[in-house]
């Protein structure tokens, strides 16, 4: 018999990985692996890797006819993709499409026009971020496929279960692009977990049976998660029901784009201002080896608390090594000031994020966090939390040591933290976390969870979550989507010359409706015109919890704009544009994407409402 | 093999480092050139091997190896006598590799015949 398996990949910003356990049937639970990945490692060979960079370097024309191919490539595909991309690529930025993933929740830009390398001049073979990620997707199911530890064909590999992980907080046009993509890359259908809850349940399946032990009802734990780019933070509760533990995610936070690579940069400009000011210049690939050295000297002197200073040299970009290397250090002071105290510091829960003064003109790129203090995204998180659980009865009960209150300011206390993301490989900033984090709960202790595995958990954790729902064991964590959305509805009222009509909202999806739930509005009708399309504004937010399908907000001012939906109605035969009544339904599929329905209840009929994602 | 040597030159500059003249130069600039290699060199044998040492204890520890011992992983050197028991010090705790990655040239005559004689190609840069 076939070995069929239930799959989890982890399409990362910076690195992507693939994981999978056996599911046999017979034996409980069989361990996850990982799935090495074979990619190029230079122009004539190739490697398996346990992760696969996310890094496409399109070739040039002679390029394409000389390099290697992989073994399920018929010939060199116009992209080079993983470790040869990146390591060919950051001498030809204008080449290398990174962190594509980034694009696909920016609200400037339709993530399906080829913008891809950011403003690279070579208009006629530039991607969009889009179909960037069907060729890492592609890339990382040719590679499994290929793989002579399993032995999977197209026919068992569309039997097999595929989870993509995807960042708590991507919203709903994010997240179907995400599938849309996995179903053109020839996954088929994938369902989508949040990589925070991934990362939760590659800790479950670490623990094993004594998970239970480890957490305890009524805490809340956060899981912090600080990869390359990006920040994502979200908070798990545990509750007690008739003796069982239950586990609940009650809030995720926002993209913040914002991770251990600004630390990294931030380390690199301090050393090359020093060297400017003794006179020596460096060029911008000499720039890229000064801030990879930063990342290691951060990483041996938070290992080792005896190390000093991290001595740094730069290579020439000639051959002579001797008579041109460039040398500099790293201290300790350094690394504790940029890092700790810049990135860090020990606040007070009152500090939030500042938001710089927007200047009139901006240059419209990936929308970077303005404010680089990781403490301040975590104190905001943490009160914008609270408010999402005052909104909402219904979410699990907190007990009041969970809760703190700072000069009138209320907002969450874990008392737990799950850390993920390479940064959290040097114990020097868990530790940071947990004080500022402890500092925030007015001292009382707080516990981070061991056996986290920072690069891997999340592929890990999808596999496992795969495995235990195919098979029906195993604990879920109860979630539904992040955020409750919204479509714009203008009021009607009387035409006053120069006044546009204010925008109402009116609640389509609650937060935390569950895969497989379906809501009907059926007590409004909406006059919809038939034989044109029609577009609708469509909003979210991730604080209002208690909002339930048919409340109206009368303004969008403190929802995002998520995108706009469109939908063209046939005319009725022989009959010219009309509006016609019609009823609004929401359904969540079973792999967690959102689905928006008009019914015409007089004929029955339904149309689909696309989400549109064309930049505005 | 030629490939491996490839790493360690694109990684580690070690070409760089080897064909340079080192006489012509003082320690210091020796030293900082040396770093680069250390660095790439580490980061390309860490990528292809599982480094450990063949004796898990100190240098300079005893050790007393039985007559079946693992002639491969140490090697007798000096007074050896004609049978166990081989009762000695640890000079050098010699070094082993439990897992064994090296990238693969990819199977084309082509790439094959590339593969084998290029170690780092030319750069030319164009502004």
């Amino acid at each position: 018999m076939d070995t069929l398996y239930a799959i989890g990949i982890d399409l990362g910003t910076s690195n992507s990985a693939l994981a999978l356990a056996a599911l046999d049937g017979s034996t409980p639970s069989t361990p996850v692996q990982i799935v090495t990945v074979e990619q190029l490692t230079s122009a004539t060979t190739s490697a398996r890797n346990t992760t696969l960079p996310s890094a496409l370097y399109l070739c040039t024309e002679p390029e394409q006819r000389s390099f290697a191919t992989l073994a399920w490539q018929e010939q060199t595909p116009a992209h080079v993709i993983g470790q040869f991309a990146n390591d060919h690529g950051f001498r030809s930025p204008q080449r290398l499409v990174t962190s594509a993933k980034s694009w696909l929740c920016q609200h400037h830009h339709d993530p399906q026009k080829p913008l891809l390398p950011w403003q690279s001049q070579l208009d006629n073979i530039m991607l969009s971020p889009f179909e960037a990620q069907v060729q890492l997707l592609r890339h990382l199911r040719s590679a499994l496929l290929d793989h002579p530890d399993y032995s999977l064909n197209a026919d068992t590999l569309s039997r097999c279960k595929v989870t993509i992980t995807v960042p708590a907080s991507f919203d709903e046009v994010a997240r179907i692009l995400t599938a849309e993509a996995a179903t053109e890359a020839g996954w088929g259908e994938v369902a989508l977990l949040e990589e925070q809850q991934a990362a939760f349940y590659h800790w479950l399946d670490q623990s094993g049976e004594q998970w239970r032990q480890q957490i305890s009802a009524g805490e809340i734990i956060l899981v912090c998660d600080v990869g390359g780019g990006t920040a994502d933070f979200s908070l798990i509760a545990v509750s007690d029901d008739d003796g069982e533990l239950q586990l609940e995610r009650i809030s995720v936070g926002d993209h913040i784009l914002l991770g251990g690579d600004n630390m990294d940069l931030a380390l690199a400009y301090t050393l090359k201002a020093e060297l400017e000011g003794r006179g020596t210049k460096i060029d911008s690939v000499q720039f890229s080896s000064l801030t990879l050295s930063c990342r290691r000297g951060k990483e041996q002197l938070f290992d080792n608390d005896e190390l000093q200073s991290y001595p740094i040299s730069i290579p020439s970009r000639g051959s002579s090594l001797f008579a041109k290397t460039i040398t500099s250090q790293l201290s300790r002071e350094q690394l504790t000031a940029i890092v700790l105290e810049g990135f860090l510091p020990l606040l007070s829960i009152d500090e939030q994020p500042t938001q710089r003064p927007q200047s009139g003109l901006q240059e419209s790129g990936l929308n970077y966090a303005t404010d680089p203090v990781l403490s301040k995204h975590l104190a905001q998180f943490l009160v914008r939390s609270q408010i999402n659980y005052e909104t909402n009865a219904a979410l699990s009960p907190l007990n009041n040591s969970t809760q703190g209150q700072h000069n009138g300011l209320r907002y969450i206390r874990p008392s737990a933290v799950l850390f993920n993301g390479g940064v959290f490989k040097s114990q020097p900033i868990r530790r940071r976390v947990v004080d500022i984090l402890q500092q925030f709960n007015d001292d009382v202790p707080l516990r981070e969870l061991g056996g986290a595995n920072f690069d891997l958990a999340v592929a890990k954790g999808a596999a496992f979550y795969t495995a235990s729902i195919t098979k029906g064991d195993g604990i879920r964590i109860k979630a539904g989507t992040a955020r409750s959305y919204y479509i714009g509805l203008e009021s009607s009222m009387p035409a006053i010359p120069g006044l546009i009509p204010a925008l109402k909202a009116l609640c389509v999806v609650p937060q935390g409706m569950e895969e497989g739930a379906e809501f009907s509005l059926t007590k409004q009708q909406f006059g919809l015109m038939t034989g044109q399309p029609v577009d609708f504004r469509f909003f979210s937010s991730s604080v209002r919890a208690g909002d339930v399908v048919g409340d109206q907000l009368e303004t969008t001012d403190e929802l995002e704009e998520t995108s706009q939906l469109e939908i063209t109605l046939p005319s009725i035969a022989g009959q010219p544009s009309q509006r016609i009544p019609v009823t609004l339904h929401s359904h969540i599929t079973d792999l967690g994407t959102l689905e928006l329905w008009m019914q015409h209840d007089e004929s029955g009929q339904r149309w689909k409402i696309e989400f549109n994602v064309r930049g505005h | 093999m030629v490939q491996f040597v490839a790493r360690l030159q694109e990684k580690g500059r070690l070409l760089d480092f080897i064909m340079d003249d080192i006489a012509a130069y003082d320690n210091e600039s020796v030293g900082a050139a040396a770093r680069i290699v250390h660095q790439g060199c580490c980061e390309v044998l860490q990528d292809s091997f599982t480094i450990e040492t063949v004796f898990p204890g100190e240098e300079m520890e005893s050790i007393t190896l039985a007559d079946n011992y693992d002639s491969h992983s140490y090697r007798l050197i000096g007074k050896v006598p004609e049978a166990a028991p081989f009762v000695g010090q640890v000079l050098h705790r010699g070094w082993k590799t439990t897992r064994v990655n090296l990238p693969q040239v990819v199977n084309t005559a082509k790439h094959i015949e590339v593969a084998r004689s290029i170690i780092a190609p030319a750069d030319v840069e164009i502004n």
